[in-house]
């Protein structure tokens, strides 16, 4: 199949990488082409021929509503868009275009080595076929597909996210350090990953995109994203992307153990 | 009973030498930490309150040894020397002779204050006091006692000779000399120490409370199915999912813990007990222990 993705690290690598592996014809573009000026991507004509598109932008609703306008623009409105549901529902995401039906959301977790498991969600206004062609299209990368409620991050990427939430608000209180979370919560709990390192993989602003969008889908103070979370953002401290997260990412990764 | 002054600030100095350790209460907390201390080769004096209590512990313990010997992580050797490493007493002022005193009684703050007092009127000013303490503060135990200096928390996890980490809970008036000798005392268990202020839950239960806690909202909007979430968190590397792990835990623990976080957090809507956890108890479905809880066990 031809696939198209368009997203930003790890997700457009991650995601990129699990369709190769399946044979697929890939094209990753990442969010930055697509907010150029795509008119005259040189690889159009490869672009055209899209079984299925993927969308792994967790930026903005502006941007987000930019990438969905680019594949209205460019593919007929029966390609398949799959939207990442993890900073927005899928309802949500598709609310800007004028062919909602062949939208579906899902949900991916990087590290995604071996998960297994994609999190699938239609919208109000996602068509049956789309959802059975989504869950059709997953299984070609040897993924299975678990239906679930739609709404920001739907099992996974909130639970986690609520995870690291807490983790960095425990760091925020100087509880104890990061480094000594991760371990706690490795070794206490047998956690797979500390989540403080976890967040460093996913991108902070990921992880701050997905409690605001739990924030503003149900308004409850339970969703609140830590302060030390969106200042870090602020800072610039993104996680392995910018080297510095809630770890400084060369040393992390020499001493072999990040997620 | 004469204190090792430091001539510089005046307070207590910790002993960092010693080769006895008293652990008060022989219930599983305690019993873990004696086994593991015993099995490092320190001179173990266990206490509680009835000695039936304690030689049943002491039996439970040996099994648990004995298990470790089959399973080839303990030689013969070191598990005959570990047995015969106790001391068995309902005295405290005896435990309090011991070069580091453990406390593993029951989680009630009048019990464990009224223990430490009888300790520290026992026990040389420099030995130092540790409570294995899951929810009460660092503070209000130390505060029984008139050697802040050398009290801190040692909470280790369930079962406590198998799990390497134990979280290290400083007071306001912990020296650093106490935490120090601890952190060797925990190395010297082949274990892992982190350290951590004195706060509700400290890390573990604080940081694993959206675990649970998001996994009930989920099952609560009808997201999906316990078993969808399970397998859904499990294919993340969890070794278990949430509904799985609290039928293993028993929903009645885990709801006490939810409460008991929730409550010293004085209501923070983050640490909210959910109804299902509520009901659960209620209709007596507690997990594995009851063979019935997120799900059906066969029966033993």
């Amino acid at each position: 199949m031809n696939v198209v993705i368009i997203g930003d690290t790890p997700f457009l690598e991650e995601i990129a990488g699990l369709c190769v592996r399946a044979g697929h014809v890939v094209r990753a573009l990442t969010v930055d082409t697509i907010l150029g000026d795509w008119s005259d991507l040189e690889y159009a004509t490869d672009l055209l021929n899209a079984d299925v598109v993927i969308e792994a932008c967790h930026r903005s609703r502006r941007t987000r509503r930019q990438m969905v306008s680019f594949v209205e623009t460019v593919y007929p409105p029966d390609t398949l868009l799959l939207v990442s549901a993890l900073t927005a529902s899928t309802t949500a995401i598709a609310s800007s275009t004028s062919a909602p039906q062949r939208i579906v959301g899902y949900g991916l977790l990087p590290p995604l080595a071996d998960t297994g498991m994609v999190e699938l969600a239609a919208g109000l206004n996602s068509g049956k076929d789309a959802l059975q062609q989504a869950a059709a299209f997953w299984r070609t990368v040897g993924y299975e597909a678990a239906v679930v409620a739609d709404g920001p991050g739907l099992v996974r990427g909130r639970l986690i996210a609520c995870i690291i939430n807490e983790a960095a608000g425990a760091l925020q209180d100087r509880v104890a350090s990061a480094a000594d979370i991760d371990t706690a919560m490795q070794l206490g709990t047998n956690y797979p990953h500390g989540p403080l390192a976890w967040a460093d993989h996913l991108g902070l602003d990921v992880v701050l995109a997905i409690m605001t969008g739990l924030y503003e889908e149900w308004g409850e103070d339970r969703y609140r994203p830590a302060p030390l979370l969106r200042r870090m953002v602020l800072a610039g401290r993104l996680g392995k992307k910018t080297h510095h997260g809630f770890f400084r990412w060369k040393e992390i990764t020499e001493k072999g153990d990040s997620p | 009973m004469a204190a090792p002054q430091d001539p510089q600030s005046g307070m207590n100095r910790p002993n960092l030498s010693f080769t006895t350790v008293a652990v008060i209460g022989s219930g599983t907390m305690g019993r873990g930490i004696a086994q593991a201390a015993a099995l490092a080769g320190y001179q173990v004096t266990l206490c509680d309150i009835a000695r039936d209590l304690l030689t049943a512990a002491l039996e439970q313990i040996s099994v648990s040894i004995d298990d470790g010997v089959r399973r080839g992580k303990t030689s013969e050797a070191v598990a005959a020397d570990a047995k015969a490493a106790f001391t068995l007493t309902t005295s405290l002022a005896e435990a309090a002779q011991a070069g580091l005193v453990i406390e593993a009684a029951p989680e009630t703050l009048d019990l464990k204050q009224s223990i430490f007092r009888q300790l520290d009127a026992a026990a040389p000013s420099a030995t130092i006091f540790a409570s294995n303490t899951s929810s009460l503060s660092i503070n209000a135990l130390a505060g029984a006692t008139q050697r802040g200096d050398c009290f801190l928390g040692l909470h280790f996890f369930n079962p406590a000779h198998l799990m390497k980490l134990v979280e290290v809970i400083s007071g306001d008036d912990t020296s650093d000399a106490t935490l120090a000798a601890a952190e060797a005392f925990v190395a010297s268990l082949g274990k892992t120490s982190v350290r951590c202020k004195d706060t509700p839950a400290f890390i573990v239960n604080r940081v694993a409370r959206p675990f649970y806690g998001e996994a009930f909202r989920l099952l609560g909007e009808d997201a999906a199915d316990v078993e969808t979430i399970d397998r859904l968190v499990e294919s993340l590397g969890f070794r278990m999912g949430p509904f799985r792990l609290i039928d293993l835990i028993g929903c009645d623990i885990n709801f006490a813990v939810t409460q008991s976080v929730y409550d010293a957090y004085f209501g923070e809507p983050r640490y909210r007990p959910h109804p299902i956890q509520q009901r659960m108890v209620q209709s007596g479905r507690l997990g594995r222990k009851t063979g019935v809880g997120f799900y059906r066990y066969e029966e033993k």
